[in-house]
Parts: structure tokens; sequence; C-alpha cells
């Protein structure tokens, strides 16, 4: 189980602060499968990293097992490390293009002491379910000698190599065409099935829906609403879930009307809602009161004046 | 734009510098004083004697200097007086030279400006020359061999084509006077007075100024060169040129402009070193600036001048580097306060 | 790999630079082949090889050269004889006999095609049997004769009005005439030159006997006593000390030049290999301890390094190393280690600067992060992700740094603050410029040497460096 709380991370670049994640709260629990979305920038890398104690927030903490990730050292960080997995956004960057296919997926097998023929085994093994055949071909490629979607299948395969009990999955099949997605999906699927936990990111709420038991809503740093799939699918509550869902194409003649969020320049105000320049439905207590995070039915949070 | 002045940035650059001052009083401190004493065992007032002064006997010597300087006071008086005289300029008094530190310095300081200050003109000229001439040839062979130039004076050793200009056209050639003491003199052996002076002084100065130009315009040919690509492929130049601005005046009224500033601010900091790097000039051309006096120094064992030399030459270091943070940010919008 | 090498081979600057590159490490490494010499500076005996500022001997082809003599040994044969008396030759010795006032001339010709040499000297061995010999030797050129000196025995020498020297009879007598030994009280010739050039005859006397032509060598024997003699002469020679020598000529002693350079290429690469190793050393440490850790430690050490790079460099080694000479210390360090510690300590600045900022951009890569996500530690990310990831710009670094530490080392022996006793580049320079005046002209053959290896070799690593940076940068893996 993993919790993490009032999370609050403040980037500097130059003068200028970005708070990229602001008081987030967020739990996965055994097993479960969790869902984050939100638009570009919104923070979810930034407070998926945090969960895995590869950002330092400002403020807050995330409890393992009810150890704080931030503390602990030695051999309880490596197993931390084993069991807690992440896949990046990005494999042209999270992918040292200096070392071979095998020398990437096997540095965490031999980091935390695996033996050379365990690992073998386990490497082509974990090749082949990503869909990367045959291994012996790829293991020994160069990154640079691979496509983007192979790339993301290897970064896939270095965290899956390790068996980990949570792994957070950063955007895991926005770079893959539509036929080799379902093929990936699946592999969470079999994980979820085999008792691993998981946080997928994803600004595409869609190919979320069909993966996690909850999801999670960001807006500029702030978690903004959470329930299950179905509820946030369903009955999304949040005005900004609501343009997120209305986005989705969906092929219903007759479906709701769509709400648009406001374009503008107007600042975000330093104490109201985060989303007041942009809400069609904003009043004037959103100017000046952030809203509280409650509860509207069972399970399903959001943070917003109209509940 | 209003210009309004950055006084936190100022008074932070201020306290660095001085920060930097002290720690090198420490520094010479140190190796005056801590290393002979306690590493070598040695007094220190052994530096400051002449092998003999008006007849007196040496040890005679030493113990009046251990009383004149204090040298005979506990380690932390010496440094109290050290740091004190230091930043009030009391140097003291050469038994070697027989005359006051203060003055030796004073005298040495502006000959170096004669040579170094023109030289380095006239080697930003020649920077901003040969490499905005490179820019608007990138690529191509006259580029190539223009750039290659400059890269060979970063590894030509300075001396040694000081020695060879100085042996065929100084001796062989007999085409300018070899030494500074020589050209100050009419050919009848009488010192020259008044323009012939002067002139004596421009016909001796102008070869050791075009040497040490060509041997150090480079590194900022191929700073003017790589800011002046640059800017000739920013987008603001392509917007030029599609506008049908002819190409002569993109480049000068706007590659240029983007192209010297960096060397420029780089002459700035050479402006700082240079007196640093005249000891080989000097040496060849026999004329006494600060890098003779340090390498004399140095060649006597004089430890006492080279101390103060050598504080002398930082302080130099250090002023210019403070006058240079305040201008920087008025030629140089890009140069940015923290 | 095998793409690196590849890649750097179809470079030509590389190529080219690395044929320079292996040409004095080359030199470097097989001194002890290419010269018999150890130390010209300090053994007299490597001294005086020929004339102080011989030119080299290629230099000959150049017109005004082209009459320079070089080292010259010869014996001398086929005499024409002369005289009086009989005379046999068995192969090893002239045998002369003569009656009394007889006399024979041994006349070896020697055709002399160059210019005056440096000195030169006619040596035999006389073995003269009887009362009372008188050996004569004397060079002659057409119409002109030069009488260079007398042999009589000792007991006969009042009677001659001219000089001449004692010759011991029934004895071996190793006769040698050398230009530098003849005087006015020793050579017949030289009493008769007016004053002035009596009294520099022995630095002269070549300049005023030899040109280009033929000469002979006489040694003529006159039975001066009043019964038969008999006189053996063994190993007529004919030597000059030339005035063109070896590969590249002599220094102010007549020590060999390219012996000097050849010694100084080792100890400069030597030198610069270490002090390279030690500043590449500091760099990279702090580089990459101040780079990769960040915070208060990158604080500290970049004010450290700015504080290197404040101070004035080339006064602050002088002084240094004034203070350890005048201390002492350095009778116990030595000279070559504390310059290299001294070199090393105060050059690594840049190479720090260079490696912090290149760490600095591969910390923030996101592989950097995955290996710490997947439990690798600071030590196993810098040696498996940062190091390789930097490594074109540690070459590079390497190469710039070596033609800087020889440059600077080459410096203070110039100036006679760094190395003195052995050759270096930097002091061959020194003394070059020392040792040359008006007098003697541009010594070309001395000073362009030393400068042009400097110049070479640093433009080789120059670009052996900026190659090697540039195939190992991610731009050239990625194929971009
Ligand atoms: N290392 C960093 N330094 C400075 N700012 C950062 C850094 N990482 C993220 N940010 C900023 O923090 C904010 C949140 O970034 P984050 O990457 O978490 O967003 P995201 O929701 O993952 O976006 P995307 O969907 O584009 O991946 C952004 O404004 C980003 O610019
Ligand atoms: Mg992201």
């Amino acid at each position: 189980m993993i919790e993490a709380e009032k999370i609050s991370v403040e980037f500097k670049s130059g003068d200028r602060k970005i708070n990229a994640v602001k008081e987030a709260n967020i739990t996965i629990g055994d097993g479960e499968s969790i869902g984050l979305a939100g638009e570009s920038g919104s923070g979810k890398t930034t407070l998926g990293k945090s969960l895995l104690a590869l950002v330092k927030p400002k403020e807050g903490k995330v409890l393992w097992n009810g150890k704080n990730v931030f503390k602990i050292k030695g051999k309880d960080l490596k197993n931390f490390r084993r069991e807690n997995q992440i896949i990046y956004q990005d494999p042209f960057d999270s992918i040292d293009i200096r070392m071979r296919i095998y020398d990437v997926i096997s540095e965490g097998l031999t980091v935390q002491g695996f033996s050379k023929q365990e690992q073998r085994e386990i490497i082509y093994s974990a090749l082949k379910s990503v869909g990367l055949n045959p291994p012996e071909a790829y293991s020994n490629a160069f990154p640079t000698q691979l496509s983007g979607g192979q790339l993301q299948r290897v970064a896939i395969a270095r965290s899956i190599v390790l068996n980990p009990k949570f792994i957070v999955a950063d955007e895991p099949v926005s770079m893959l065409d539509v036929s080799i997605r379902s093929g990936i999906l699946q592999i969470f699927q079999d994980m979820k099935e085999k008792g691993t936990s998981s946080l997928i990111i994803s600004h595409d709420i869609s190919t979320l829906a069909y993966v996690v038991d909850k999801i999670y809503i960001m807006y500029l740093g702030h978690v903004v609403e959470y329930g299950t799939t179905q509820q946030i699918i369903e009955k999304p509550l949040h005005p900004y879930t609501q343009a997120l869902i209305s986005a989705i194409p969906i092929p219903e003649p007759n479906h709701e009307t769509e709400i648009k969020l406001v374009e503008t320049n107007e600042p975000v105000p330093p104490k109201g809602c985060p989303l007041y320049p942009r809400c069609p439905f904003r009043k004037n207590v959103c100017l000046d009161n952030e809203p509280k995070m409650t509860e509207v039915e069972p399970g399903h949070y959001v943070s917003c004046h109209l509940y | 734009m209003r210009f309004s002045v950055p006084w936190r940035y100022l008074v932070k650059r201020i306290i660095e510098r001085i920060i930097l001052l002290i720690v090198i009083i420490n520094f010479l401190f140190l190796i005056i004083y801590i290393i002979p004493i306690y590493v070598a065992h040695l007094n220190p007032a052994e530096f400051y004697v002449p092998l003999s002064y008006k007849g007196l006997s040496r040890s005679t010597e030493v113990e009046a200097i251990d009383r004149e300087f204090g040298l005979n006071q506990p380690i932390f008086v010496q440094y109290i007086d050290y740091v004190k005289n230091m930043l009030t300029f009391h140097f003291g008094y050469s038994l070697i030279y027989d005359e006051p530190v203060s003055k030796i310095i004073l005298q040495a300081l502006p000959v170096d400006l004669i040579i170094l200050v023109p030289s380095l003109i006239l080697s930003t000229v020649f920077a901003i020359g040969l490499g905005l001439f490179s820019a608007v040839r990138f690529g191509r062979l006259s580029d190539s061999i223009n750039t290659f130039f400059a890269i060979l004076t970063y590894f030509i050793p300075g001396f040694w084509v000081l020695i060879i200009f100085l042996q065929i056209f100084g001796f062989q050639l007999g085409l300018f006077p070899t030494n500074i003491a020589q050209a100050l003199i009419s050919p009848s052996g009488a010192p020259l007075h008044g323009w012939a002076y002067i002139a004596g002084l421009i016909k001796f100065s102008i070869a050791p100024i075009i040497i040490l130009a060509l041997l150090a315009y480079g590194v900022r040919m191929a700073l003017t060169r790589s800011y002046g690509v640059e800017s000739m492929g920013s987008s603001y130049v392509t917007y030029l040129r599609a506008k049908g601005i002819p190409e002569r005046s993109v480049v000068y009224k706007h590659v240029m402009r983007n192209a010297i500033i960096p060397a420029i601010t780089r002459t700035g900091i050479d402006f700082a070193f240079v007196i640093a790097g005249s000891v080989f000039v000097e040496d060849i051309f026999g004329f006494y600036g600060m890098g003779e006096l340090l390498y004399r120094s140095a060649l006597t064992f004089n430890v006492q001048i080279l101390g103060d030399a050598f504080y002398i030459l930082s302080l130099y270091v250090i002023v210019v580097l403070l006058v240079l943070d305040f201008i920087y940010p008025l030629i140089d919008p890009r140069v940015k306060y923290e | 790999m095998n793409r690196l090498v590849n890649q750097l081979l179809h470079r030509k600057a590389f190529l080219i630079s690395l044929v320079i590159l292996l040409f004095f490490i080359f030199i470097a490494s097989a001194a002890n082949y290419l010269t018999p010499y150890k130390d010209p500076y300090t053994i007299t005996s490597e001294q005086h090889l020929a004339a102080p500022y011989s030119i080299p001997i290629w230099a000959r082809i150049f017109p005004q050269y082209s009459k320079y003599p070089p080292n010259t040994n010869m014996d001398l044969k086929s005499p024409l004889i002369l005289g009086n008396g009989s005379e046999s030759f068995n192969g090893t010795a002239y045998t002369v006999e003569l009656k009394p006032s007889e006399y024979e001339n041994l006349s070896f010709p020697l055709s002399w095609n160059y210019q005056y040499p440096y000195s030169f000297s006619i040596s035999f061995i006389a073995i003269p049997h009887g009362q009372a010999a008188q050996i004569n030797v004397l060079l002659k050129q057409q119409n002109k004769t030069y009488f260079l000196e007398s042999f009589v025995p000792s007991a006969d020498q009042i009677l001659y009005t001219y000089p001449t020297c004692p010759l011991s009879m029934g004895k071996t007598n190793s006769i040698t005439i050398s230009s530098e030994s003849l005087s006015s009280s020793n050579s017949p010739y030289v009493s008769t030159l007016p004053g002035n050039e009596r009294y520099i005859a022995s630095a002269i006397l070549p300049q005023l006997i030899f040109k280009p032509g033929k000469y002979s060598v006489i040694i003529s024997i006159e039975n001066i006593g009043t019964s038969p003699l008999k006189v053996y002469i063994y190993q007529p020679k004919f030597s000059a000390v030339g005035r063109a020598y070896g590969i590249l000529g002599t220094d102010n002693n007549g020590a060999s030049v390219f012996a000097e350079f050849v010694l100084g290429a080792r100890f400069d690469l030597e030198i610069a290999a270490i002090a390279t190793l030690i500043i590449v050393g500091i760099g990279l440490i702090f580089g990459l301890v101040a780079g990769y850790v960040g915070g208060k430690v990158d604080l500290f050490l970049n004010a450290l390094t700015d504080f290197f790079l404040t101070i004035p460099g080339l006064p602050l080694l002088i002084t240094l190393e004034t203070i350890f000479v005048v201390s002492g210390l350095i009778l116990k360090i030595g000279i070559v280690p504390l310059l290299i510690a001294i070199i090393g300590g105060l050059s690594w600045m840049g190479t720090m600067k260079i490696i912090r900022s290149v760490t600095l951009s591969v910390r923030s890569r996101t592989f950097v992060e995955a290996s710490k996500a997947l439990g690798s530690g600071p030590f196993r990310i810098i040696r498996k992700h940062v190091l390789p990831n930097i490594l074109g710009v540690v070459f590079a670094q390497i190469a710039y740094d070596v033609p800087v530490v020889i440059l600077t080392e080459s410096g203070l022996d110039f100036l006679g603050l760094g190395i003195t006793k052995f050759p270096t580049w930097g002091n061959m320079l020194g003394y070059a410029s020392a040792y040359t005046s008006p007098a003697n002209g541009f010594v070309w053959w001395w000073v362009l040497p030393p400068g042009f290896a400097i110049i070479f070799l640093s433009v080789a690593l120059y670009f052996i460096g900026s190659t090697l940076q540039d195939v190992l940068s991610p731009y050239k893996v990625r194929g971009e």
C-alpha cells in the first residue's frame, strides 16, 4: 500500500517557481489499479515520481507499508526500489543509448543481486511478453536501432523483470500503435491479476477506463476529483472532469452537450479555485476560497464549490 | 528601456570580490610566512636581507629586520600586521633595491600599459574582423583556413615567436630597436626627450604590440565566429532576408551587433589578466614592467618583492573584474543579474 | 566499438594528428636508440662534437651553406715522394732512409671541397732511428705553403730561427698538429703572421688556410745528423672539426641539438602525461562530485575553482616555485615532481568546470533517474551512466590539457625557473635565446625545432580531442 499525504512539489527554474503538485493526496491499495488523468503540465508525472521518492517534495510524505519513503535507506531502500517500479513517459530519454538492450533490462536485476543465469531467463521471457520476438535478436541491439514503440516496450520490460508489487506507468501506451496498445494493456491486466497494483498515468481518460479501478483527476497540480472508474466516466462532477470527458469523441448521437472551458489569460487567483479563470460555472466564492475535498457519494470525492 | 541599478547584484559582487581578496592575502601569508617558518624552519627575515648592506654583518641585519617587521612576534601578531599592511599598502622598504617597495612597484606598473593595452585593442580588432569574415563564409574553405589559424594561435608559444622575431628583424635586419634602453637614446648615445622620446617609444613598441595581438586574437575570433554563425542562422536574420534587406546590411546591422559583444566582454576579462601574462614579452624585449619585476624577484629569490608584486597583480585583477561586473550588464543585455 | 574506430579512421584531420602524435611518441620512447647521448647539458664529453652553432648536415643543400664542412677524418694515403733519399711502404709504415743531409718529402694529396672547418689536425707517429732528424709538417695549396710545425731533437732546437718542437730520437713520437694548439711559439707559419692575427691564430688558422681546392699535407724528413737515418712514419691522418653536424646541427657548446630535441621530447611527453593525469584527475573528481552531488558541495567546489581561476596563474606559479626553492623544500621534493605538482595543481580548473557542466546535464537525464529507480546507488550510476556519457568530453579535455601543460612547463623552463639541468624543449629555447646574439646570427636549427614540435604536438592533440568528443557525443551515437 502506498499512501501520499499532502504532497507539494515545487520546481525552481531560473527565478520562477512552479508548483507542480499542490497538497495532493492519493492512496493505492494492494492490488489496486489507479488511473491518473489531466492535461499536459498538470503534474501527473511529478506526482507519480514523488510516490517513488524520485522527486523530493517541499512538503508532505509518502508512506510505503507505513514507512516514509523519503527517509528510508540501505536495505529498506533497495527493497522499496525492487517492489516499486516506474515506466517512464519518454523511452528515448529514459534509456541510456550507450547500452545494449540486454544490459538496459538487466541493470535492475544486477543491482538487485540476481545471478547471470537467472537474469538471462527472466530477460528473454520479459522481452517475449512485451512482444519483442525473438528476444535474442533484440537483446543485442542498441537503443538507436529500435523504434519508439519498441523502445517503450523495452522500458516496460525493464520495469516488470523485477516483478514489482506496484508500478507507476507514465503514459505507457501513448507511443504505441493502436494494434500494439491492447497487447500492452493486457500486460497490465495480467499483472493486476497477479496482484500487482499500479498507477497508470494518461492524459486520455478513455484509455484508462479499460484498465483501472479508480481514476484521479489532476488540474494545475491539484487533485480535483477522484472516484471509481464508473463514477468518473458516467457521472463526472468537477467542471474540469466534465470538460475532459466531453472531449472524448463518443459515437452516440444524443450525447449530453459538450462542456467547454473558457480560453483566457486571466491569472489563477492565489487563494481561490485553480480552475476559476476557465470555469464556465464560476461563482464569487471560487475567487477567494479554495474548495475542499468532499465526498459527494460513497467513494466519489470532488473539490468544487458546486457541491 | 529604462535602466535600473541592480543594487542587490552589485553588493553581492562586491562582497564576493572582497572575500576573494582576503583569501588571497591569507594565501600569501601561508606561503610567505607559514611554509617557511613551520615547514622549512626558516626565518622569513632572511628573505629581506641582501647579502651585504652598508657593511653590516648579516646577523645584525636579520635582527634589525626582525625588529623592524615584527618578525620576532608571535605568529598571530605577525598575521594581523600582515593583513593590515596589505590592506593599507604598507609594503615597507626593500634593502635589496634600497628603495620603498611601493615605489618600485609604481615604477613598473605603467610600463606594461604602453604595450599590453594597445595590443589588446589591436587583437580585438583582428578577432572581430576575422571572426565576422569567417561567420559570413561559414563552412567554406576560406572559413576553415581562417579558423585553423585562429586555433593555431592558441598553441604557439609566445616567447618562441618573440625570440624568432627579435633575432631576425631586430638582430639580423636591424629593423627595430631590440630593447627599450636602445630605443630611448639617440644614435649618438644621448637620452631622448620630448617628441623624440615618444617617437622612440612608439617605434620600439610596434613590433611587440603586433606580435602579441596576433598571438592573442584566436579565442575571441572563435567567439565572434560562433556567435556570428549562430545569429546568421537565427530566425530574425531569415526574416530580415525574406524582407529583402540586402545581405550586407543584414550582416552589418544585426549579425555584427550580436557577434561582437562576446568578443568585447572577453576582452575585458583578458584585460584583467593581461599583466599577469606579460613576463615573456617584457623579458625578451627588455622592458621593466610588473612581469619582469616578478621574474627578476623570482630569479634573485627576493620573496619580499615577489609577494607584494603578486598581491598587487591579484588586486589589479580583482578590481578590473569588479569594474567589469558593473559594465557588462550595460553592454550586454544577455548578462543577467544572477 | 568497431563503429567508433571506423568513424575515427575516416577523418582526415584525426588521422594526420594521430600520425603526428605517434611520431612524437616514437622519438620520445626511442630516444635511447636515436641518440647515444644522455645529457648534453652536463656531460662535457657530449659537447664539442662539432663547431658551436654548426648547421645540420642536410642544410648544405642551401647555396649559402653548401660549402660548410662536416666532421672529417681521413687516413692520408698515396703520397707523392720527392727527395733524394730512399723510401718504401710495407702497407702499414713508410720507411725513409736518408744519408746525411739527404731529405725526402711525403706529399699526401688532400682534396678539400669545403669552406674552412672549425679546426683541423694532422697526426702521425714517427720513429726516427739515427743521430738527428728534422721532421717538418707543411700544408700546401698550389703555390702557397703553410709551414705548420717543425720537429727536431731538443738539443738542436736552438739552431733554428723559427720555432720548433722537440723530437725524441730512437723513440715513438706521437705527433699531433692541431690548429687549436698552434701558436707563434710552436709554429713557424704563425710566427710570421701580423701581430693581431698571431694572438688569435688558433681560432682563425682554419680560415686563413682552408678554402675549396687541392691541398697536400707534406711530411718532410731531413737528415740533419752525420750518420745514416731511418725514419718510420705510421698512420698519417688528417681530421677536421666541421661546421655542419648531424640532423639538427649543434648548440653553443657544440652539443647535438638533435640529441637535445629527442631527450626533450621524452621529458616533455612524460611530464605532460603525468601532469595531465593530475589535472584530469582533480578536474574529473571535483567536476563529477560538484555536478552529481550538487547543493552545498557544488557551491563550495565551484567557489574554490573560481578562486583559482581568479588568481593570476603564471605569477602564482612563479611565486610558489620561488618559495619552494628559497625554503629549501625543493631539495627534499626534487624539481621535477615539484613542477608537476605545481603545474597540475594550478591547471585543473577549466577541466573541472567543463566536467561539472556536462555532469549536470547528464544527471538531469531521465535514464539516470531510471537507474536510481531500479535501485542503483550513486557510485554505480556514475560508473555506468555518467562516465560513459561524458567520456568524449574527458578525452577531449585530456587532449586539450596536454598542450597547456607543455606550454606552461616550457615557459617556465624558458625563463630559467623550471628545469635547467637537462634538455627540455622549453629550456632549449631559453638557451637558444640567451646564447644567440647579432654575432652568430639566427640559429634556426636550434630555435625552430622545439617551437614547431610544441605547436605540432599541441595542434595534433587538439584535433584528436575534438574528433573524439565529436564522435562520442550523444548526437553522433544517435546518428543525427
Ligand atoms: N525537473 C523539472 N524542473 C522544472 N520544472 C519541472 C520539472 N519537471 C516538471 N516541471 C514542471 O512541473 C509541471 C508539471 O510537470 P509534469 O511533468 O508533472 O506534468 P504532466 O502532467 O506529467 O504533463 P505531461 O502530460 O505533458 O507529461 C510542469 O509545469 C513542468 O513544466
Ligand atoms: Mg508527464
